[in-house]
């Protein structure tokens, strides 16, 4: 026990250090960062009494239990973030963290680094359940006033969710990379992961009557009959312990909720058998680089593939291009993105937009598609652009080029990126929704356009107020830090701009009707998106020259 | 030639370089030499512009490196004592990028680097991704990138570290040719034989000021004992603590 609690002392610390590079400023960051997450903690506990509060109308209310719905949701939402990540978050965990071999090489055992890393990845992945899932299970208790019980066991249920989806991905994992490069590992971790994506969206649209899958009429004797099954499925457990609780059956409760975490234990303890023999042999293999020749005269070729845009730029870009397409953990994260991307193009316009009936959801879904799907694009690939130079930054910042040509070469592909992919998505859903509402249209071209310009500069400024060309230690985190930390926060900034946006133009709407309602806000999303944009791509220029580069 | 004037670089109350004043010909070879933390790679970094002095200047050719940047960093070629170099890429397409960035025309850059790939037997793994590269070779391929855009100045800090011997003999030739050649040569080194062997002249470091500097046989001069190598005078006049602190270590 000793040496797991020395291991996993060592990997937190590391995690804390990770924060800042300036000793004094780690406790002030990590406090920070708590009191930040207990202020989400206190929001999300209210957003869930607000919800568990509800009155529905009595025609829905016969036929949906609201607090089932939510919690079901809610878990099946993060299950759905958690098994996304899942096979990336154990390869790098296991197979790629630089400090593996230097621990394998004390007196330690294979087993007891296996074990110590992969407790400490689900440690570390718990906080997004623990933050986002469990004041759902705190305002539920608060709510139906439950047994002091119930907020222990329902902490231990949500703190070991991430278990589950670790395990089988371990299991999934170690014998493929006793066998396979590093190279062909990450690919088919990618792979799986879109698979895996898909499925998940594919099982949870099963029910859903927008989608016309299983006839809504047909829906109740679908569910009774695999009821019995459903019982089992984590999201249900979750329902049930908690229902039984709020019966007054503690002991009831406490069995349902310890399912899960007895499954995910069992497939844990089956992983660790199986890494007995396979982990370290797949940890050598996995340090192998494979040699791949690329022919001469296509690389000459295609060396400027952007021929269009100013030479020191086009360079710039077409090395940032090659970089990209070559690094498997940044392919993973881009393709991530467009998984994320259409994912909520079904969640946030085909299905709602089929169904909407009022003006609001013709603003408030179209903008709130485009936060989500720009930011990922734009303002995440954007950071993940600023630091791809890594520890090769000098070579640019030695060379005769302008401070700006740098900047603007950072901005070219997350932002054309981000046009190219709204400008697909407003199409195909134009031709997918067939009666498009005029409305739609008219409110997503605004939205469409100025959005990546907004999330691509501000993230660009951001990431040039906290410069980090350090390669991360934890290759899952291409870019974290201070940066990476504002710019999430600065996420939500947007989000809550996009719903007053939202509520401004259903109000404007309804008092001056749509043509007006329209104008104003393209004039709105525009003339603030530019007046944003362009100051804070001019202070990164100037950020970037007063960039020192030291270690 | 490279010229500093005053050059101070401070981080806090630390003094990383005081007051630095060097001068460098064309055609000359100058050895930059100190102890662990004496300020070598800091005065490097102010002198390529990867830092910026808190005061002095710094001249290229004559040209103001912070008054003008871009025309000054253009007639450097660095050479790092790490080879940080872009690891997705062939050897071939970081020196395309290289040429690209400095303005060299393609027909010039593919004849220049197939001179290179020779010189460094890097033909066969030209077209191979630099992540799959030795440390020596990715070193080889840095130099190549300095060696590409035909800088007037080379600054060299470690140059022959992780480099097999025929490769080390390989650059000390090249550099020798290349100061014949007219170009200024400023390194920075450990191995105190390359620095006697290769410099026109040394400057020793210490604590960020610049203690002695001089041709070889007059910094024997100034050590009490005159036949002593630059090992021992180095020692000597950077005071050897670390030797001493070792070997107490080593006798308990």
């Amino acid at each position: 026990m000793k040496i797991y609690r020395a291991l996993l002392k060592a990997y937190f610390l590391s995690m804390i250090t990770s924060i800042s590079r300036k000793k004094n400023l780690r406790v002030p960051i990590f406090t920070g960062v708590l009191i930040a997450g207990g202020i989400v903690f206190y929001f999300i506990t209210k957003l869930g009494l607000f919800v568990f509060s509800l009155r529905l109308p009595s025609y829905v209310a016969s036929q949906i239990n609201l607090p089932s719905v939510i919690l079901n949701s809610v878990v099946l939402a993060m299950l759905i973030f958690l098994f996304l990540g899942s096979f990336s978050v154990i390869l790098s965990s296991l197979y790629l963290s630089s400090d593996t071999k230097l621990i394998l090489s004390m007196p330690v055992t294979q087993r007891t680094v296996f074990i110590s890393k992969f407790i400490f990845a689900n440690l570390e992945e718990a906080i997004y359940p623990l933050v986002l899932v469990y004041p759902f299970f705190v305002a539920f208790g608060i709510k139906y006033n439950v047994s002091p019980i119930f907020y222990i066991v329902s902490f231990i249920f949500v703190m070991l969710l991430p278990l589950l989806p670790f395990s089988i991905a371990a299991l999934i994992i170690i014998p493929i990379a006793k066998r396979v490069s590093i190279k062909k590992l990450q690919t088919i971790v990618l792979i799986l992961n879109m698979i895996l994506g898909i499925s998940i969206y594919l099982i949870s649209q099963i029910p859903n009557p927008a989608f016309h899958i299983i006839n809504s009429s047909n829906l109740p004797t679908v569910v009774n009959k695999i009821q019995s099954v459903l019982r089992f499925i984590p999201t249900q457990l979750a329902v049930t312990f908690s229902f039984a609780f709020k019966n007054g059956k503690i002991f009831e409760g406490i069995i349902y909720a310890l399912i899960y975490p007895i499954i995910g234990l069992a497939l844990m303890y089956l992983a660790i058998i199986l890494s007995e023999k396979n982990y370290v042999e797949g940890l050598f293999r996995a340090e192998k680089t494979e040699s791949v020749k690329f022919g001469a005269k296509s690389i000459e070729k295609e060396i400027r593939v952007s021929k269009f845009l100013p030479k020191h730029i086009s360079a710039l870009v077409s090395k940032d291009i090659k970089t990209l397409m070559r690094d498997s953990r940044i392919k993973t994260s881009l393709f991530l993105s467009i998984g994320y991307a259409g994912f909520f193009f079904f969640v946030f316009i085909i299905s709602p937009a089929k169904n909407a009936k009022g003006s609001f959801d013709a603003f408030i879904l179209p903008l709130m598609y485009f936060v989500i799907v720009d930011f990922m694009l734009c303002g995440q690939n954007a950071l993940i652009m600023l630091f791809l130079d890594r520890e090769s930054i000098w070579v640019p910042f030695l060379a005769k080029i302008k401070d700006s040509e740098f900047i603007w070469s950072k901005f070219f592909l997350p932002f054309v990126s981000g046009e190219l992919m709204n400008l697909i998505l407003l199409v195909f859903s134009v031709f997918l929704l067939k009666n498009t509402p005029k409305l739609y249209i008219l409110i997503t071209f605004p939205f469409a356009i100025f959005l990546p310009l907004l999330f691509t500069a501000s993230a660009i400024f951001i990431g040039m107020l906290f410069p980090n060309f350090k390669t991360p230690s934890d290759p899952r985190k291409l870019v974290s830090g201070k940066a990476a930390l504002l710019n999430g926060l600065l996420y939500f900034i947007f989000v809550i701009g996009a719903v007053l946006l939202g509520l401004l133009g259903s109000f404007l709407v309804k008092l001056k009707g749509i043509s007006f309602a329209t104008l104003l806000m393209f004039l709105i999303v525009g003339i603030l998106s530019v007046a944003i944009s362009f100051p804070m791509l001019a202070l990164a220029i100037k950020r970037f020259r007063e960039l020192e580069l030291s270690d | 030639m490279i010229e500093t004037i005053n050059l101070t670089k401070r981080f806090g109350n630390l003094v990383a370089v005081n007051n630095l004043n060097i001068r460098v010909n064309s055609g000359e070879i100058y050895g930059f030499l100190g102890p662990n933390g004496a300020g070598k790679t800091t005065t490097i970094r102010m002198i390529t512009g990867l830092i910026k002095p808190t005061k002095g200047t710094v001249l290229i050719e004559g040209v103001d490196l912070s008054e003008n940047p871009i025309k000054a960093k253009s007639l450097i070629g660095l050479i790092p004592d790490t080879p940080a170099v872009y690891k997705k890429l062939t050897g071939r397409e970081f020196l395309y990028f290289v040429a690209d960035i400095y303005d060299i025309d393609r027909k010039t850059a593919k004849r220049k680097m197939e001179e290179i790939f020779n010189m460094f037997s890097l033909t066969d793994k030209a077209d191979e991704l630099i992540e799959t590269y030795s440390h020596g070779m990715q070193q080889k391929i840095v130099i190549a990138a300095a060696l590409i855009h035909d800088p007037s100045v080379f600054i060299l800090d470690e140059p022959t570290v992780g480099l097999d011997p025929k490769s080390a003999k390989l650059v000390k030739d090249l550099l020798r040719a290349l100061a014949k050649k007219g170009k200024t040569i400023f390194m920075s080194t450990h191995i105190l034989e390359i620095a006697e062997k290769m410099c026109d002249r040394v400057g020793i470091i210490k604590e960020g000021n610049l203690i002695a500097e001089g041709t070889i046989p007059e910094l024997k001069k100034m050590a009490k004992d005159e036949s002593a190598n630059l090992e021992d005078l180095f020692l000597e006049l950077t005071g050897g603590e670390d030797t001493k602190d070792l070997i107490k270590f080593l006798e308990e």
